[in-house]
């Protein structure tokens, strides 16, 4: 027997002492896939809810992304930024989408959420300076590598709060 | 010093354009938030840890560019803007830069 073979072969029996076989691989996979969607979607829920609650309060600041020619005394830069990251299961459905191509709704959603995240924190740090309008909005998106994989997103918003 | 993101400050004259001014610092996070990040990124939502990295990291451009200004003798920056690219392994670039100008 070659030293390849019974190199083998010790690999083979120790990932089968762990449990590691086909059916059980599965198990785990669809336990953390399953594990990671409901806590996943349960949090896009809630965050979805905070945005709403947020965006009511903030209605009274206003936003802009051209230059408007009014008097101010004061002009301040605020800015808001947020990274977020889907969970395991949607990045493996858009792994999965991303052989057939087309549209992938979960990274949309992904990055819309996170858009409205920052121009609300902008909006909020408008607010607690005293301003209710932010002129010239300029919204930018990069994406975040996680460890070795790309899996987040980062999105600023920033522009110049008239007091 | 006044930031504006816009081409003027709005309610101010300006009378002279100094120069383009920046500032840009590279960052990199470190293990402990990485493998924490780690973690969060399988369940999704917003990492918090890199929030925070990539505001310190801008706020540190943004000083910079500050700094640039002030050794014009200028009054204001305007037309501010801000890009970030990612560097190789983990590490990205926040980058400010703006007009230096004096105002009436």
């Amino acid at each position: 027997m070659s030293s390849q073979s019974i190199r083998d072969q010790i690999k083979f029996q120790f990932w089968q002492g762990l449990g590691w076989n086909i059916g059980t691989g599965l198990l785990y996979f669809a336990f953390i896939m399953t594990g990671a969607w409901l806590i996943g979607s349960t949090m896009e829920r809630r965050h979805l809810a905070r945005l709403g609650v947020g965006e009511d309060e903030l209605r009274h600041v206003t936003a802009s992304n051209c230059a408007p020619d009014i008097a101010a005394h004061n002009v301040i830069m605020v800015s808001g930024s947020v990274v977020v990251a889907n969970d395991l299961f949607k990045s493996w459905r858009a792994r999965v989408r991303s052989l057939f191509g087309g549209a992938i709704p979960h990274y949309e959603s992904m990055v819309m959420r996170a858009r409205r995240e920052a121009i609300l924190r902008m909006k909020r740090e408008a607010d607690t300076l005293g301003s209710d309008h932010v002129c010239g909005v300029r919204l930018h998106t990069t994406s975040v590598g996680v460890g070795n994989q790309a899996g987040g997103v980062e999105v600023l918003a920033y522009g110049t709060a008239i007091l | 010093m006044l930031l504006s993101n816009v081409d003027h400050i709005p309610g101010r004259e300006i009378v002279a354009y100094l120069d383009l001014v920046q500032g840009s610092t590279v960052r990199t996070k470190h293990l402990g938030r990485d493998i924490a990040a780690g973690f969060k990124n399988m369940m999704g939502g917003e990492l918090r840890g890199y929030t925070e990295l990539l505001q310190d990291a801008r706020r540190e451009a943004t000083k910079r560019m500050i700094e640039a200004a002030e050794a014009l003798d200028a009054d204001a920056v305007v037309n501010v803007r801000y890009t970030t690219s990612s560097i190789a392994g983990g590490a990205a670039e926040l980058f400010a830069y703006g007009t230096a100008v004096k105002l009436a």
